[in-house]
C-alpha cells in the first residue's frame, strides 16, 4: 500500500487548528524518531527510510518499526509503506544495529493527529512542530493502492484548500533534512 | 560571585567586545561561557542553572571536549545569558521571543507539555521503568524513596547502575532530612511517627550507599517541606505532589515532556537543581 501524502507549511496555525478541532478530536502525541541507514548511506540515496518511532500519547506509549520504499509519485513524494508494532523498543534498536544499520538521525516531533473521513477516504491530518525547525507543518495522508495515488492526492489537495492552504504552501522538504541542516 | 540561582547579566559593553562577538560568530560556546565568567563573575554552576544544563556539561563545553550544535541549546544559552538581540543575531538566532507565527502560546496550547495523566504511581510504573531503562540521567525528589528506589523490589531499583551493568546512568536522589522540622511535620501529615519516617529515610540511604560503590549515584538530604514529587528520566518528567493525608505514591501523576517554551518541565528541573544546591550530600 502507498501512503499518499502532502505536506505544507502552515502560516496561520491558530486558524488551521481551530478548523481541524471542529472536524475531529485531536490526539496529541510526541514522536521520538530514530532513522537508520546502511553504513554506506544507500537507503537515503535510494529515497528509502528505516525508522523506529516511539509514540508518547495520552493513552499509552508504543513503538513502531517502519520501512518506506522509494517514492512512487515524484510530485508528492508518496512512498510505499510497511509498518509493524514492536513490543520492546530497546531490543528492536539492538536488532537493527546488529544487522549492521547505523543511526542516521534522531529527533522529536510534536503532533496533533486528526482522523476523519473526506471524499469517501479515511484521512489523517497532523499538525506538526519539530522543536529544531522553525514553523508549523500540516501533513495530510491516506493509504491507497498505487493506481489510486493521483486521485487520492487530488482529494488531499481539496482538504488542504478547505483549510486555507494553497499549492504555494506545499513543501517536499523532509524533517530529517531540515534537522540535519540545523545541526550542522 | 552569586549563588547558582542568581541570573547572569553581562554588561552591555561586554557584548560589544571584539572577542565576545568573534566567539558568538564562531558559535564557540566554550569561549562564550568563559566570557560570562570573566564579565559577569558567573561560576560554572550558575551557567549550568541558567542554561538548563548539568555543570559537568558546562565544564565539557568550556574545555572543548564537547561542542554545542543544536539550535535549541543555542536558544537556551542565549536566553540563559540574557543575550541582547544583536548578540543573538551573531549566533544565528532570531531576535527575542515570539519568533514564529503562532509563537510560544500557540505551541503550548497545541502541543502541551503534559502528554499523559495517571491516577497514581502504580498505573505509571511500567512506563517509568521503561523510560528509566533508556535514560542517561535519573533524578528523584522524594520523601523517603523506599517505594521508588530504596528496596530491592522498588520501582526504579532494577534500573540502577549495578543492575544495569554500569551503562552510564547518572542518578541523583533527594530525600527529606531525617533530622529536619519538615520531616516531623510530614510524619504528622501522614499519621506516622517522626521516628518511623526518619528511619525509613535512613534505610533508603543505606540501601543506596550499596549502589554508590558501583555507579554514579548521589544522594542528598533536603530540609524544605515536601511539595512536589519528581522522577526525571532525561527529557521526560513524572510529576506528583505531597499533601496532608496523602502519600506521595497516591498522588495523580503527570508525564511532562520537555519542549522549547514549556514552563513546567523547566521549572521543575530548575527546582530540583535548587533543592540539591541547598541540600547536604550524604552519598
Amino acid at each position: 500500500m502507498i501512503e499518499a501524502e502532502l505536506k505544507a507549511r502552515v502560516h496561520a496555525p491558530e486558524t488551521v487548528m481551530r478548523q481541524l478541532d471542529e472536524r475531529a478530536t485531536a490526539r496529541v502525541e510526541v514522536y521520538r524518531d530514530t532513522y537508520y541507514d546502511r553504513p554506506d548511506g544507500s537507503l537515503e540515496k535510494a529515497g528509502e527510510e528505516l525508522r523506529m518511532r516511539t509514540v508518547h500519547g495520552a493513552e499509552g506509549t508504543r513503538t513502531v518499526l517502519t520501512y518506506k520504499g522509494a517514492a512512487v509519485d515524484a510530485e508528492s513524494g508518496s512512498k510505499p509503506e510497511h509498518e509493524t508494532r514492536v513490543d520492546d523498543a530497546d531490543q528492536a534498536h539492538a536488532i537493527l544495529r546488529g544487522l549492521g544499520h547505523v543511526e542516521l538521525i534522531a529527533f522529536e516531533k510534536r503532533c496533533r493527529n486528526y482522523d476523519f473521513t473526506a471524499y469517501g477516504r479515511q484521512m489523517l491530518a497532523t499538525l506538526v512542530r519539530v522543536p529544531e525547525i522553525d514553523g508549523t507543518f500540516l501533513e495530510v495522508e491516506t493509504i491507497v493502492d498505487e493506481a489510486d495515488v493521483p486521485a487520492a492526492l487530488d482529494d488531499i489537495r481539496a482538504v488542504l484548500t478547505g483549510l486555507g492552504i494553497g499549492a504555494e504552501d506545499l513543501t517536499r522538504e523532509t524533517y530529517t533534512g531540515a534537522v540535519a541542516a540545523q545541526r550542522r | 560571585m552569586g549563588t547558582a540561582l542568581e541570573p547572569i547579566e553581562l554588561p552591555n559593553w561586554a557584548w560589544e567586545r571584539a572577542e565576545v562577538r568573534q566567539a558568538l560568530r564562531a558559535r564557540d560556546m566554550g569561549a562564550v561561557f568563559r566570557h560570562a565568567q570573566q564579565y559577569a563573575g558567573a561560576s560554572q554552576a550558575r551557567i549550568a542553572t541558567a542554561t538548563g544544563m548539568t555543570q559537568a556539561r558546562v565544564s565539557e563545553i568550556m574545555s572543548g571536549r564537547r561542542e554545542v550544535s543544536r539550535l535549541d541549546v543555542y536558544e537556551r544559552i542565549a536566553d540563559g545569558l540574557h543575550m541582547p538581540d544583536d548578540a543573538r543575531h551573531l549566533l544565528g538566532l532570531a531576535a527575542g521571543r515570539e519568533r514564529r507565527a503562532g509563537g510560544a502560546a500557540f505551541d503550548l496550547a497545541a502541543f502541551p507539555e503534559v502528554v499523559r495523566v495517571y491516577a497514581a504511581q502504580n498505573s505509571a510504573a511500567e512506563e517509568i521503568q521503561q523510560q528509566a531503562r533508556e535514560a542517561t540521567e535519573l533524578d528523584v525528589l522524594a520523601v523517603r524513596g523506599l517505594g521508588l528506589i530504596g528496596l530491592n523490589d522498588s520501582l526504579l531499583r532494577a534500573c540502577l547502575p549495578r543492575e544495569q551493568g554500569g551503562k552510564g546512568l547518572r542518578v541523583r536522589i533527594a530525600l527529606l532530612d531525617p533530622d529536619s522540622d519538615a520531616l516531623a511535620r510530614r510524619a504528622a501529615e501522614i499519621g506516622e511517627s517522626a521516628e518511623s519516617l526518619a528511619s525509613g529515610v535512613r534505610l533508603a540511604e543505606a540501601r543506596l550507599r550499596e549502589l554508590a560503590e558501583v555507579g554514579d549515584v548521589g544522594v542528598w538530604r533536603y530540609r524544605m517541606l515536601p511539595t512536589w514529587r519528581l522522577i526525571r528520566t532525561d527529557g521526560t518528567m513524572f510529576v506528583g505532589a505531597f499533601d496532608a493525608g496523602w502519600e506521595g505514591h497516591e498522588s495523580a501523576l503527570y508525564k511532562v515532556m520537555e519542549t522549547p517554551h514549556g514552563p513546567l518541565y523547566r521549572g521543575f528541573r530548575r527546582m530540583f537543581e535548587a533543592v540539591i544546591d541547598s541540600a547536604e550530600r550524604t552519598i
